[in-house]
């Protein structure tokens, strides 16, 4: 009678732990796959829908082209570049695309710097107390560094001179990164109209873009400065360096 | 637990492993779909702004 009830107990016990087992190996399972989704497979949908997104902004902005007009030559000057006008909260008003990171780069750029609804979905984030493209100042975005569909990882492995271009429903601002800075969370005066004090611009064109540092950490921030260099009008076509990715041809 | 799980699914075997690779691929999605953009909002906030 007892050893009976001893033997019932054992196996309850065993049928418990069993379940318990079971349990913590799903577990187990389940943070692996999160660790591939963090890693792998979000960065691959985000980066998709980012192609997706820059696609559609781009069919957006298209006017109808005089296909009988002379195509301006590669080397053109057109000017001074004008200033964009702005866009709204959040909006979505440019492109982004340094070919320097890879035949993929372009990003869509929105006007905020919300971590789960701009950041978090691959865009670059404009701050939006900066300045616009053309206007002289500072066009200060920021970015994930990896994960998140970021084409950003190798972001300091740019060489000075190393093209940034800027496409929005104007036209391609071509920027030439200038350099690094790499500094505390708190540094907001790198995204001032001249980074690191409070002066008045003049003519002078910045671009800023901040991101994380270390990789996979965000003790510190990388900062990518480039200077505005030039600028082509929408109908004289994309810049021959992202023409093959501008018109989807890119792998 | 899976062999209590197995018993109860009901068919010859080629079936239960269908119906159990569907189970699968449908827990899988409800997880990148909802739960991970949620886990990862919730543990892994990796800032990139400059903030006072």
């Amino acid at each position: 009678m007892t050893s009976q009830r001893r033997r019932s107990s054992e196996q309850l016990l065993t049928r418990v732990i069993g379940i318990a087992g079971e349990l913590l190996i799903t577990f187990g399972v389940i943070v692996l796959f999160f660790l591939a989704w963090q890693l792998w497979i979000n960065n691959a949908v985000v980066a998709n829908e980012q192609k997706t997104l820059t696609k559609e902004l781009q069919e957006s902005w298209a006017t109808p082209t005089d296909s009988a007009a002379p195509t301006p030559s590669a080397s053109q000057d057109f000017g001074i570049p004008p200033a964009f006008a702005g866009a709204g909260d959040g909006n979505k008003f440019a492109t982004l695309y340094i070919p320097r990171l890879g035949q993929n780069s372009g990003r869509v750029v929105a006007n905020s710097v919300d971590l789960p609804l701009v950041l978090n979905h691959g865009f670059y984030g404009h701050y939006p107390e900066s300045q616009w493209p053309g206007q002289p100042g500072n066009f200060a975005l920021a970015i994930h560094r990896t994960n998140w569909g970021s084409p950003f990882g190798d972001a300091n492995k740019l060489q000075i001179g190393d093209k940034l271009f800027v496409e929005t429903k104007d036209g391609y601002y071509t920027y030439a990164f200038r350099n690094y800075e790499y500094v505390l969370p708190t540094s907001v005066n790198v995204i001032l109209p001249v980074p690191g004090g409070n002066r008045a611009p003049g003519d002078q064109s910045l671009m800023t873009i901040t991101t994380c540092n270390p990789l996979l950490g965000d003790a510190e921030r990388l900062i990518v400065y480039s200077v505005l260099e030039s600028w082509r009008p929408r109908s004289a076509g994309p810049p021959a360096e992202i023409a093959a990715e501008v018109n989807g041809k890119a792998s | 637990m899976y062999a209590a799980l197995w018993r109860i699914l009901p068919g010859p075997l080629w079936l239960r492993i269908a119906i159990l690779s569907a189970a699968v691929i449908v827990v899988a999605f409800l997880l990148m779909l909802f739960v991970f953009p949620a886990l990862d909002l919730a543990l892994t906030t990796r800032e990139v702004t400059v903030t006072k």
